[in-house]
């Protein structure tokens, strides 16, 4: 086994960004982050050898995968649309759309025992990476272990919990402006005011209340008014309901970011809408009834040229310098 | 931003040194006890939940709540012997996660640490977040502090000070689908409130200073008989002086020590 000497990483949270919360039993170390990004790209974490995680978070997607719902082992839908991961490691309020997973590294186990995902078993996985040429030495560099059987799946969540630490988007046309760097052309400047409703001269979308910078997200659970609901019970999918075991939860799913939402199309836990436009006009209409539906998706009245400025302001989030993230 | 949350913390730090210093040559009281403040949400007689109670309001409408929480800060602990104890910047008071009757009973707690035993005549704080604090922004911080992302207005460089947010039923048919939103902040709404009541803190011992907050009283004055009319207004990002006057000022009529 090569020697232990791990090279700690210096973190640097971006302008702005609240200080990013990395666990004291997993720091950030050079050779962590590598084997995670390793075994991100790698399908030998799913049953058949066929999917990584890479499969539904595609780095020239904003890590997502272009789905409604993610396509598993043996072409199977899964229950939900892909999250991008960009940010992730400042995310503080659970993982998932219903918040299921309280951290990255319990997050990282799951989908490779999904039935409908990867499919797999972590025992499996485990007798794999022991054997595999490589891996027991990306282990040992990474955590110290003294012989290929010490390979775990926790160390392996860790490993993609450190990578995906890593995953950070601040660079988009957004965050140049704000540095001043850069210009919004008029449009985008419209944009930008509709969305964070800074002037009573042009219409409120409504959107920041939910959807604040930097992250563009506010880590909330809140239902969007998707479906209409007579009662609490009714909803298709319980969300954070059935996690928290609150029917005043139902129905609701974690707000994502908007940061790259250009590139992460189809939109909402589900995949329903196919385009920006049809999100929008989502919102613009009110969405539908039920008693937990945020106050603050209500009727915008936003007129075309309200609509195109927004999204001429949503393309400003697409930050181009992760998307070429090939292992 | 860096610096001004330094500064503010040294400024901080000085005037809370310097009220303990005194405080333990005036007392006859020695040692400290633990301290912690109570709100009880109500809505008139009734305890406030989010979602489960309905709340019959002015000219025949009815109320569900889904939020109402707001910012204190500046907390004083005024002594007998006029000295004034700063035990905490800022926290937040919040009634988001009450959904029934056995958590309001409960109230919302918020913990100020240990203090100085002695007897002391009342209590004062800030409604809101003063102006070097609303100078600050959520980077400033640690992600678990009460001035998070989800209450700061990045354009308006501000915190929202208070939020009620809610539903109203405007003809009585069940469904309460008149979306209330009412956020408040900027420094011209930042609001001190002061309290007389005697009480002690004694070594090794637990003080808690209850207070009622009754948010039917933010939104209805009873004594002008002034109120938020949901037939016409029913948000303001405080863009309207006069709902985010009246929200502000109503907000210290609301809170009563018990």
């Amino acid at each position: 086994m090569p020697e232990y000497n791990p090279h700690f990483i210096k973190w640097n949270d971006p302008k702005d960004f609240v200080k990013m919360v990395i666990p004291d039993d997993n720091p950030l170390t050079e050779e962590g982050v590598a084997l995670g990004k390793r075994l991100f790209f790698d399908p030998i974490l799913s049953k058949d050898k066929s999917i990584s995680c890479a499969s539904c978070h595609d780095p020239a997607l904003a890590f997502t995968d272009g789905q409604a719902k993610s396509i598993g082992f043996k072409e199977q839908l899964s229950k939900r649309s892909s999250m991008s991961l960009l940010n992730v490691g400042y995310h503080h309020s659970g993982f998932f759309w219903d918040g299921r997973a309280k951290t990255l590294e319990e997050q990282a186990l799951e989908p490779v025992e999904n039935p409908l995902e990867m499919a797999s078993d972590w025992t499996i996985v485990e007798k794999r990476l022991r054997k595999h040429k490589e891996y027991p030495a990306l282990f040992a560099k990474a955590f110290g272990i003294q012989e290929a059987n010490d390979i775990t799946r926790q160390l392996a969540a860790k490993a993609l919990a450190q990578y995906e630490r890593t995953l950070v988007s601040a660079d988009a046309k957004f965050d140049r402006v704000m540095r001043k760097e850069e210009s919004f052309t008029e449009a985008e400047q419209r944009g930008w005011t509709i969305f964070f409703d800074a002037s009573q001269d042009l219409s409120d979308a409504e959107c920041a209340h939910c959807h604040i910078d930097p992250l563009f997200t506010t880590l909330e659970y809140l239902n969007n008014g998707l479906d209409r609901a007579e009662d609490l019970e009714t909803f298709e999918d319980l969300g954070r309901g059935r996690v928290l075991g609150n029917k005043y939860y139902n129905g609701t799913f974690k707000v994502p970011s908007l940061r790259n939402i250009a590139l992460t199309a189809p939109y909402m836990h589900d995949g329903r809408f196919e385009t920006l436009e049809e999100v929008i006009e989502h919102y613009n209409s009110g969405g539908h009834y039920a008693v937990n539906v945020s106050p603050n998706v209500r009727k915008l009245n936003l007129n075309e040229q309200n609509k195109k400025d927004l999204i001429a302001f949503l393309y400003t989030l697409t930050d181009y310098s992760l998307l070429k993230d090939k292992n | 931003m860096a610096y001004k949350k330094i500064a503010y913390l040294l400024i901080l730090s000085a005037i809370t040194l310097g009220y303990m210093g005194c405080n333990d040559d005036d007392d006859n009281n020695s040692g400290e006890g633990n301290v912690e403040l109570l709100f009880n949400g109500k809505y008139g007689d009734q305890l406030l939940t989010m979602f489960e109670d309905t709340y019959a309001y002015e000219d025949g409408m009815d109320l569900k709540f889904q939020l109402f929480q707001f910012y204190i800060s500046d907390i004083i602990l005024l002594k007998e012997d006029g000295e004034e104890v700063l035990v905490k910047d800022v926290d937040i008071v919040s009634f988001k996660d009450i959904f029934n009757q056995a958590d309001a009973a409960d109230g919302i707690k918020i913990a100020l640490g240990e203090w100085p035993a002695g007897n002391y005549k009342g209590i004062k704080f800030g409604l809101g977040v003063n102006e070097a604090m609303n100078a600050t922004q959520p980077s400033d911080y640690d992600l678990d502090h009460p001035l998070t992302a989800s209450n700061y207005w990045s354009w308006a460089s501000g915190y929202v000070f208070t939020k009620i947010e809610g539903n109203a039923d405007l003809n009585n048919d069940g469904e309460f689908e008149e979306k209330l939103t009412f956020h408040i902040g900027r420094d011209d709404y930042y609001r001190n409130v002061s309290f007389d009541k005697s009480f002690s803190i004694s070594s090794n011992e637990s003080a808690v200073i209850e207070f009622d907050v009754d948010v039917q009283k933010v939104l209805a004055d009873p004594n002008s008989g002034e109120y938020l009319d949901f037939r016409t207004v029913t948000q303001d990002h405080t863009t309207n002086p006069e709902v985010a006057g009246f929200v502000a000022d109503q907000l210290m009529e609301a809170i009563q020590i018990q």
